[in-house]
């Protein structure tokens, strides 16, 4: 594919260095063993235009068999050790190329692990990751960037040599090549700019082309309906529709393409008899300069075609480079971001007496809603607190700040009276313990998920009391490998799967052991049926007696043991009382979700 | 699968009359860019020898000599120019018409998976074993269309190769020889390593899977919070990296495989050069010209090349040949229960399960066991129960999702097989948890068509469920695009607006059976009061199935269905289950009991 030429700005300098610089960082060995593989190609390349000559000259002059036998020695062992070296080479740099690409991968993946929270919620860096991860999986972006770099080695290295062959004729067989080239170029440049906006045109069509596709393929709920409500012949004709307009769009371009490959095949062939007349007439006739032989004939003319395969290499080469280094825009962007500043340095010491939102306000970052508006409340030590509040009232922003996942677009988070980034980030993490609506477990063991410790550095007697709590202690006896289990069939398939009741309860059982001084429960119980659900509120009151908790529930009973209730309306606090004071008040919000659910059950 | 033949020149044929079907002017295509591609690399054979031809007997007049030149140089450039134009216009002309070829067999897979049994698409191990079908099918350059590019690019190798083989052959047969044992020495290393890479592939794909659960768990922005909150960062960098080691470990040992069989064909060319150099240097010895022996050394180079690629092409077309023949599986498997010939009925449905037995393919576990119960005619029935009961399961056996292992179903009387599939479908309007909107207009969303719709009609469903007002904001309304990834001005609903468009969905459907799977789990407490409080209207005259967690929506439920682990546990009103004093009044006592203590204090 032949894109835009125009390069060799800074910016992509710059992002070359970078790539490289986290090669080199990775694996040293992959970028030397690169360098000398380009090496040795370009002088395999000079070897083959040049060792013949020596053979035709002997044939065509003395035909000694001595020297035949050695010349042709000569060309077929330096064949077999450039196939060798070619291969050991091969060898060596598909494993380090595997590592590095591994290792490229994984230099993402903790980079996402490190960066601010906040970006991990914000659709454009989620497709942006998509964007990252499709050019280094399926585009190879890394890997081609380097192995183009190197390529661009080898091939200038190649194209200096095959000059300086080629000018021992004089200049006028060097002209005739670089002139031809010059067209070559001019050609593909006209095609490259209609390239790139062919391209901008049809990669949106393509995109929704692979949405509607991927329905089909989707493993998610949609299959049910699908069926149920017979969608399939107008999610089919989307596709078919699709289909036909980037399928006409490719038609043009492909011819446009085979015109633009055919006239430099064209130009190649005019190349070649220009060199091979050229050339020709210079053994026929000492007219144009020194008369030469049938051998160095060969040489030139060989000269002469290497090189301006090179130069296609070698514009190849350059674009290849180039269109990586775009690929790799979404790569290095997110590369660049800057990894949480472990902002604070005051050590958290002793519990969490209370905690105090100072006027804070809080929009999602690029957006300019307030989720939160000038909230203002405080929360003591020991006091269990329900947040209650209709859908998108902020109830699960406002743990995500108190987490320091975000910041408070303005205004204060005081826990015991410092302002929560004041402290340092390790010792401050360790007095909360949430269980967040969308909690998530890892393949490794039970044990390992519900504490984040190897198994000798776990006191288990501590871990089976939790388990009891959350009422897990039935399941897990119930399999063979017992906390040792490993969760989920993702890692290995012998791994086990549990309900999504089960898994929460997981979740709450690593909150617990975390043995914080603040727990919070965002929806903790959403996936139990009455029983478990009933169960854990009961066991958690015993549990977190002495701590501070905060409860989100949409089950309104939930509220009725909490100390106070938050009442979240608009992003704003509407009340903060107790249960009994709140359904005293009549009219407010609580009164009426609470009379909403608890109407239902009155009868009984 | 590795001992396992499978029949290639089956598949090619059928690949080839899958072609002919739908473009049969691609087959002189073929011909044509055989004869030119064919021909082509011959130019460059002759034009050295005819040229050195000339320079070796280069005699007394000069001018002549020139005149000669440029008349072969200038003939190479008319002919191979216009060769060399054409292989590469009708090369890309038809390389487009190749990748339609692979596009239509992606339109059939994709109906195929969406109108199959839906049972298939819940099991883990028929979408496994047909996993090479999708692949064969996703890109331009593997599968169907890689072997069909490769069936279009290999006549014209194969023309190549003959004209350049007879030429070699006729004069040195054994410069021939040397060339064919290099490339049968080369294939079978190629073999025997590709057989000790596939014998690694079980390893591999399991050192793969383990190191792509790292990958994918850091990857994933959903373990953010988790990660931070509970520091396993540090445990999963230092297990990833393990992986990683024990994935590059495999790649070593398939390396090493290579490169020591590598040195086996290292012998078999050198073998091939010597020969080839020995015997053309001989042959000028004893008079060969030089004109012959460049045209010679050079044929046996093009001959070399063109041999190795054709036969990569071979095993590249054995390869995929595989994936494709797991294509043609997929495509001809009967995955479709067509069932009977029975159309919707037009009345109000009672269904029957009558000794239902449940388990779901490739499982050992009964969900249900000679299960038996009745939801009669025009009856709302609440299902309740605990975690992992089986009242989705429920659901899916009732909508002919799945179907009983024993026992059966009837509706009406009528049993659920006699009916045709299609037909059963629209018996029932489901709202199934979870289910999202996809990228089409609010009204296709609805309707789930896109021709015949009625807008007025839904409209009016939109208006019922309560999402009336949302869509009169649009200025299109019903034509508003949901989602971005379309449309950047598409509109995102939020998760309770999107369950009510759901109901919507169904409402619009006006079947005869209406069933909610938990379609207030996500809702506020006003919301759900909404919902139930309009469930009457919804249902009005049909018969009803309710699954919920919550209690509360029982109470406006004709019948209540409790089921435990068991199977149905306890089945009557409200009231009477409570008089039972079982599962169901403990389950509603506890649930309720902070209710009922305020309501009552």
């Amino acid at each position: 594919m032949y894109v835009s030429m125009r390069q060799g700005n800074n910016k992509e300098v710059k992002k070359i260095k970078k790539v490289f610089a986290l090669a080199w960082g990775i694996s040293p060995l992959y970028i030397i063993l690169l360098i000398m593989n380009s090496l040795i190609g370009a002088m395999q390349i000079v070897a083959n235009v040049v060792l013949p000559k020596y053979l035709i000259d002997e044939l065509v002059t003395s035909r000694n068999t001595g020297s035949l036998l050695y010349i042709g020695g000569a060309i077929v062992l330096s064949n077999l050790i450039f196939s060798f070296l070619g291969k050991l080479m091969t060898r060596n740099l598909a494993i380090q190329n595997r590592y590095m690409n591994e290792k490229m991968n994984q230099a993402l993946g903790i980079k996402i692990m490190n960066v601010d929270y906040s970006y991990l919620e914000n659709p454009y860096y989620l497709d942006l990751k998509e964007r990252a991860a499709f050019a280094c999986t399926n585009q190879s972006a890394v890997y081609n960037l380097i192995n183009n770099s190197a390529d661009l080695l080898k091939s200038l290295v190649t194209l200096f040599s095959m000059v300086a062959v080629m000018l021992t004729l004089g200049p006028v067989l060097f002209l005739v090549s670089a002139v031809t080239i010059i067209l070559t170029v001019v050609v593909l440049t006209s095609f490259s700019s209609y390239q790139v906006r062919f391209f901008e045109k049809i990669i949106p069509v393509n995109r929704k082309y692979g949405y509607y596709l991927g329905l089909g393929y989707s493993e998610d709920e949609i299959q049910k309906d699908a069926r149920l409500y017979g969608m399939e012949p107008m999610l089919l004709s989307r596709v078919v529709n699709y289909t036909n307009e980037f399928m006409g769009e490719f038609n043009k371009y492909y011819k446009k393409q085979g015109k633009i490959r055919g006239a430099v095949n064209i130009i190649a062939n005019l190349q070649a008899a220009l060199t091979y007349g050229y050339v020709g007439i210079r053994v026929v006739t000492k007219q144009f300069g020194k008369q030469i032989g049938l051998g160095s004939f060969m040489m030139y003319v060989n000269a002469s075609i290497q090189f301006t395969a090179t130069f296609r290499t070698l514009t190849d080469n350059i674009v290849g480079t180039k269109q990586m280094l775009d690929y790799l825009d979404p790569f290095l962007e997110l590369m660049d971001l800057p990894e949480v500043k472990q902002e604070g340095d005051i050590p958290f010491e002793g519990d969490i007496e209370s905690v105090c939102f100072e006027h804070v306000t809080f929009c999602y970052p690029g957006s300019e809603k307030e989720v939160l508006s000038d909230l203002s409340f405080q929360i003591n030590k020991g006091e269990k607190i329900s947040i209650v509040g209709l859908n998108g009232a902020g109830k699960t922003t406002l743990i995500k700040l108190i987490c320091r996942l975000y910041h408070p677009t303005s205004g204060k988070i005081l826990i015991n009276g410092k302002d929560i980034f004041d402290y340092d980030y390790d010792s401050y993490i360790k007095n909360i313990a949430a269980v967040f609506q969308d909690y998530k477990l890892f393949a490794f063991s039970l044990l390992e998920n519900i504490t984040s410790k190897d198994k000798e550095r776990v006191d288990k007697g501590e871990v089976n009391e939790i388990v009891k709590e959350v009422g897990l202690e039935e399941k897990i006896e119930e399999l063979p490998n017992g906390l040792d289990s490993l969760y989920g069939k993702a890692y290995d398939v012998n791994g086990i799967e549990l309900s999504g009741g089960q898994s929460q309860k997981v979740a709450i059982a690593r909150a617990l052991y975390k043995n914080a001084s603040m727990v919070i429960m965002d929806e903790p119980t959403s996936a139990l049926d009455p029983l478990a659900e009933a169960d854990i509120y009961h066991n958690f009151n015993n549990m977190v007696s002495n701590k501070t908790a905060i409860y989100i529930s949409h089950r309104m009973s939930s509220s009725v043991f909490c100390d106070r209730i938050l009442v979240l309306d608009g992003g704003s606090v509407s009340d903060f009382d107790s249960h009994e004071n709140l359904m005293k008040k009549g009219e407010s919000l609580y009164c009426k979700l609470f009379k909403a659910q608890a109407e239902n059950y009155s009868e009984a | 699968m590795e001992t396992k033949k499978y029949p290639l020149s089956k598949t090619l044929k059928r690949m080839l009359a899958n072609a002919w079907i739908e473009n049969k002017k691609l087959f002189g295509r073929v011909v044509l860019y055989m004869i030119i591609a064919g021909i082509y690399p011959f130019f460059a054979v002759v034009l050295p020898k005819l040229l050195i031809g000339v320079l070796e007997t280069n005699g007394d007049n000069v001018e002549d000599s020139i005149k000669q030149v440029v008349m072969i140089v200038g003939g190479f450039f008319i002919l191979a120019g216009s060769f060399g134009f054409l292989q590469a216009y009708i090369h890309d002309a038809d390389y487009n018409k190749i990748s339609r070829l692979r596009l239509n067999c992606l339109n059939v897979t994709f109906t195929k998976l969406l109108t199959m049994d839906y049972k298939y698409r819940e099991d883990a191990q028929f979408l496994d074993q047909y996993n090479l079908a999708f692949e064969s099918t996703s890109s331009n350059d593997n599968g169907v269309e890689g072997i069909y590019h490769k069936l279009y690019d290999m006549p014209a190798g194969v023309v190549s190769i003959l004209i350049l083989a007879l030429l070699i052959g006729w004069k040195n047969p054994l410069i021939l020889l040397g060339i064919l044992l290099n490339i049968v020495v080369g294939l079978l290393v190629e073999k025997t390593a590709n057989g000790y890479q596939y014998s690694m592939r079980e390893e591999e794909g399991k050192a793969h899977r383990r190191k792509d659960y790292y990958y994918k768990t850091t990857y994933d922005f959903a373990y953010g919070k988790d990660l931070r909150l509970f520091g396993f960062e540090k445990r999963i960098i230092d297990n990833y990296n393990f992986e990683i080691s024990q994935y590059v470990k495999i790649t070593r040992l398939v390396q090493n495989k290579q490169l020591r069989l590598g040195v086996l064909s290292l012998l078999a060319a050198l073998v091939s050069d010597a020969l080839t150099y020995g015997l053309l240097i001989v042959g000028v010895i004893r008079g060969m010209s030089i004109a012959d022996f460049s045209m010679y050394l050079s044929a046996v180079i093009t001959l070399t090349t063109l041999l190795i690629t054709f036969s990569k092409d071979v095993a590249f077309v054995y390869k995929e040949g595989l994936y494709v023949e797991d294509f043609y599986r997929f495509i001809d498997a009967d995955l479709g229960t067509k069932g009977g010939d029975r159309e919707a009925l037009a009345e109000t449905l009672e269904v029957e399960f009558r000794n239902v037995t449940f388990r779901y393919p490739g499982t050992e576990k009964d969900i249900f066991k000679n299960l038996n119960f009745t939801i009669h005619k025009g009856e709302k029935l609440a299902i309740v129960g605990i975690n992992g009961a089986g009242k989705s399961t429920l659901v899916k056996l009732m909508t002919g999702l799945f179907e009983p292992t024993e026992g059966e179903i009837l509706i009406n009387g009528i049993p659920q097989k006699e009916f045709d599939k299609q037909e059963y479908f629209k018996m029932f309007s489901v709202v199934f948890q979870d289910v999202k909107p996809i990228a089409f207009t609010i009204g296709e969303n609805v309707s789930c068509a896109s021709d015949d719709i009625q807008t007025a009609q839904i409209l009016n469903c939109l208006e019922r469920v309560g999402l009336g007002d949302k869509v009169k904001s649009f200025d299109k309304g019903l034509d508003q695009m949901m989602l971005k990834i379309i449309d950047e001005n598409g509109t995102q609903f939020s998760g309770g607006e999107s369950q009510k468009l759901m109901i919507a969905r169904a409402l619009y459907k006006d079947a005869n059976m209406v069933i909610l799977d938990e379609p207030t789990a996500a809702l506020d407490a006003l919301a759900e009061a909404e919902i139930y409080k309009d469930f009457d209207d919804l249902v009005a005259g049909k018969t009803s199935v309710y699954i919920s967690h919550r209690l509360s929506s029982t109470k406006f439920c004709d019948k209540i269905a409790l089921f435990d682990g068991n199977g149905l546990a306890e089945y009557g009103n409200h009231d009477e289950l409570m008089e039972l004093r079982g599962e169901y009044y403990h389950m509603f006592s506890v649930q309720g009991k902070y209710y009922k203590e305020e309501s009552l204090g």
